[in-house]
């Protein structure tokens, strides 16, 4: 799975490695924006230095490091939204339901397993994870179960 | 209530504001998520809807239904806040690039629309002293995409100055009498004034000292109390060097009260801008701005 290397050698390099191979994302379409590694995980702020205070949090956690490999997170991928090229599933209504159920879709996407944005009705909404042809979500339970109320 | 009888000119709107309405539903458009056909989804889905005449990013939904489910609400593409609590960040007017603190900033409403003005761009710190309020300012700020947003979990009085802001934000712990109006119309208690305008004038000598010169403070309230606005404002600029600015605004409002009780703030207050929940069928808001 691409972004598998080991835990200790993962840097900013290699989130933005994973974004560009795995999304298409390119440094430029997100040049305002800067990664940090915190608490772990990667995080996605503003470019300007962080004054000497101590943190809760910085920006908008959108990688995270599994140990094994990378995750993005669903608030990542909805800031990526539009400049995300690649890994990218539309569902349909009745499609959205059934991965926020819980359940798998088929899909034969032609790219390595790992994970994909999933798009509804032109918005991306979150992450889901493709493997042997099929599709699960990732969206966290409270937020799918919000969405699905919704749908 | 019948305490600002005096100080409120229309009292009949104003008491059958308070007693009679519900304020009306009103959301913000956030640029960070929102897409060129917000409008046409928003109208979509709540067809009564209508753009506010004095803050484009703000339209008042007209509507029973609820503004917090909806999949605009869960995308982020708009935040529900009411409208007058969208003034303060309009006055403060922040850059894109600035650095900008928010002093007081759970639950979010006004961090995510300081993060929308500055276009993600700059330094936002949103601070708040207050740890179980963090999890609604997160999920928030998450929500919106307001990635120029670092938390801080610091008594607003003793944020350490080292770094020097372009422009403060204090929307100050008050007591909250503008949005109770609607459910009580009964004013706080006294002793519940003086705790909290003691805490309000430290958080605005605070903040000072964390200005850069000629950065701007804008200090806010959504309540009624000139013993937490006037008074305040009135110590702030006899015991700081910073000095009230005049604002301009077409939000329909009234200007400070100059005298309440026995009490006299002075011809400055004019400055400062008071919204009663007549003015826009929504919440109380007091809005006071310094420059250094």
């Amino acid at each position: 799975m691409p972004g598998s290397e080991s835990r200790e050698k993962l840097g900013v390099k290699d989130a933005w490695k994973y974004l560009n191979e795995r999304f298409g994302i390119r440094k430029e379409d997100i040049e305002s924006y800067k990664i940090i590694k915190k608490s772990g995980d990667f995080w996605l702020t503003s470019n300007h230095s962080e004054p000497d205070l101590e943190y809760e949090t910085v920006g908008i956690r959108f990688l995270r490091d599994t140990g094994k490999y990378i995750k993005p997170t669903t608030y990542g991928l909805q800031i990526l939204g539009g400049k995300i090229e690649s890994a990218i599933i539309e569902v349909s209504k009745k499609e959205l339901i059934t991965l926020l159920d819980g359940d798998m879709i088929e899909r034969e996407l032609g790219i390595e397993k790992g994970y994909v944005a999933i798009e509804y009705e032109g918005d991306v909404v979150g992450c889901g994870l493709y493997k042997d042809e099929l599709v699960s979500s990732r969206i966290s339970t409270g937020r799918a179960d919000e969405l699905k109320n919704l749908l | 209530m019948e305490r600002y009888k005096p100080i409120i000119e229309d009292w009949q709107a104003f008491r059958e504001e308070c007693k009679n309405k519900e304020a009306v539903k009103a959301v913000r458009k956030n640029p960070l998520k929102a897409g060129d056909n917000f409008e046409d989804r928003l109208f979509d889905q709540f067809p009564e809807a209508e753009k506010s005449g004095w803050n484009p990013q703000v339209y008042r939904l007209n509507s029973k239904e609820s503004a917090g489910k909806s999949m605009l609400h869960w995308r982020g593409d708009y935040y529900v806040q009411e409208e007058s609590a969208s003034l303060p960040v309009e006055v403060l007017n922040p850059q894109p690039g600035e650095k900008v603190l928010d002093m007081c900033a759970a639950p979010g409403g006004k961090t995510t629309q300081l993060a929308a003005k500055m276009e993600n761009k700059g330094l936002l710190i949103s601070n708040d002293d207050n740890a179980q309020r963090l999890k609604s300012l997160h999920a928030n700020i998450y929500r919106t995409g307001s990635t120029v947003a670092r938390v801080t979990n610091y008594d607003g009085r003793r944020i350490p100055k080292e770094q020097k802001y372009d422009r403060i934000l204090v929307d100050a712990p008050c007591s909250g009498e503008g949005n109770n109006a609607r459910r009580t119309f009964e004013s706080a208690d006294e002793h519940e004034y003086e705790n909290l305008s003691e805490i309000q004038q430290k958080l605005v000598e605070n903040a000072e000292k964390l200005l850069k010169d000629d950065g701007v403070i804008v200090y806010s309230t959504c309540t009624f109390a000139p013993e937490e606005n006037e008074a305040v404002v009135k110590k702030i600029i006899e015991e700081t060097d910073l000095t009230l600015e005049n604002i301009e605004t077409d939000v329909p409002h009234v200007r400070g009260v100059e005298e309440f009780e026995d009490k006299d703030f002075g011809s400055e207050m004019s400055k400062t801008v008071r919204i009663y929940p007549h003015h826009l069928q929504s919440g109380g808001m007091y809005v006071a701005r310094f420059r250094k």
